[in-house]
């Protein structure tokens, strides 16, 4: 799991622009600034394409926090 | 739970607030919700919180009404994430949605709760709205006998006309027979004043009929539904007076379950107004939230935009 979440560190690092940025388990849209529902969708594409995994859309609603799209991630890889 | 620091307490609004929340997980609405709520005035949020209670009075739960919004949000995400990955709107024939949305009583009825909803939660269809009603209210000194609005889908916009302006008639036509329902319900309501005298009546407005001629004609998120829009324009046109004004609303890249038209560019679209005769006398401009127009255009990202017309 920690090793997902570092590879996520330089994504999200990215996308929301912000070098200093540090997500952990409970990050989720409400506590991380500019995580609307663009940068989402921008957010998603760009984690299947690195890790080369597919989120349902119901996978996707059901995520509250990095932490839980942590656990979905390690669950697809190992499939 | 998103605060009440600095506006009056609307209890049934904030009652649909916290179970929207509940409903979705990832807390993408919190922030925007409450920006929502504090970009409102008073007038408008208790517009809001006199259309919930409305509702409660139509027999709906605070329930229902957070699924309807929550089904615009999940439905746009949905089809986001389509526009992003296929690089077009997911249908393109009227054929396609119109069994799936306007002739399903059940979804439509939610569907148009939502989009009441967005009227005021979402920044840009508020800017919108009040482009509207600022421009509106200058029209209201002259005499004006007809009144048209197409596709009244809530009946938001038309209720503004009614509380604003003094047509002798009004009337809405509309392609969803559960819109006629409930634009013909909140206006008989008496929740927002007496509006009983408008006909709203079931109609598609591209049949080849005779119509009187409207001083005024209304088309509120109506061009991005439908497949023709040039035909849809020319009929705006001919089914108007000469010194009539035209008063529409659409969006760029702007998926949804039922949007079929998508014009690329403002050019593109200001071009079908100019080809079919028509003046543009004012236009409002709205790109996504913190975004510049041209960005959005570059990043295909959504664009609302508004348009007053007159003909040459």
């Amino acid at each position: 799991m920690s090793d997902i979440m570092n590879k996520l560190q330089p994504i999200f690092q990215d996308i929301f622009e912000d070098d200093d940025l540090l997500i952990t388990a409970e990050s989720s849209a409400d506590s991380v600034e500019g995580w609307d529902s663009l940068a989402h969708i921008v957010l998603i594409f760009a984690i299947e394409q690195e890790f080369k995994i597919k989120f349902a859309l119901g996978e996707l609603e059901a995520m509250k926090d990095v932490g839980d799209m942590v656990e979905l991630m390690q669950k697809k890889l190992t499939e | 739970m998103i605060s009440n620091l600095h506006h009056k307490i609307y209890p049934k609004t904030q009652q649909v607030f916290d179970l929207i929340l509940k409903k979705n997980p990832m807390q993408l609405q919190k922030k925007f919700l409450r920006k929502a709520k504090n970009n409102l005035d008073e007038d408008e949020n208790q517009e809001v919180e006199s259309y919930i209670n409305f509702l409660l009075t139509e027999g709906y739960d605070i329930e229902t009404i957070a699924d309807a919004y929550t089904l615009i949000v999940k439905g746009s995400f949905k089809e986001e994430l389509y526009f992003r990955e296929k690089g077009k709107y997911r249908h393109s024939l009227f054929s396609e949605v119109e069994e799936l949305v306007y002739n399903n009583h059940d979804f439509m009825k939610l569907y148009m709760i939502g989009c009441a909803l967005s009227c005021y939660w979402w920044p840009n269809h508020v800017h919108l709205r009040r482009f509207f009603i600022a421009n509106i209210k200058k029209f209201k000194s002259q005499e004006n006998n007809f009144y048209r609005e197409v596709g009244p889908g809530h009946g938001m916009y038309f209720l503004q006309v009614m509380k604003n302006c003094c047509f002798k008639n009004y009337e809405g036509i509309d392609i969803s027979p559960t819109s006629v329902e409930l634009t013909k319900r909140l206006l008989g309501s008496g929740f927002f004043g007496d509006f009983s005298k408008a006909n709203i009546t079931q109609d598609n407005f591209l049949d080849k009929k005779e119509r009187d001629l409207a001083d005024f004609l209304v088309m509120g998120e109506v061009l991005e539904h439908v497949e023709n829009p040039d035909e849809f324009i020319k009929t705006a046109y001919k089914t108007t007076k000469d010194t009539a004004l035209v008063f529409l609303t659409t969006c760029i890249n702007s998926p949804a379950i039922d949007h079929l038209y998508n014009p690329g560019t403002i050019e593109n679209l200001e071009k079908l107004f100019t080809d079919n005769s028509f003046v543009i006398r004012e236009r409002c401009i709205v790109p996504r939230v913190g975004r510049s127009k041209e960005e959005c255009i570059k990043r295909k990202l959504d664009i609302n935009v508004g348009y007053f017309l007159s003909k040459n």
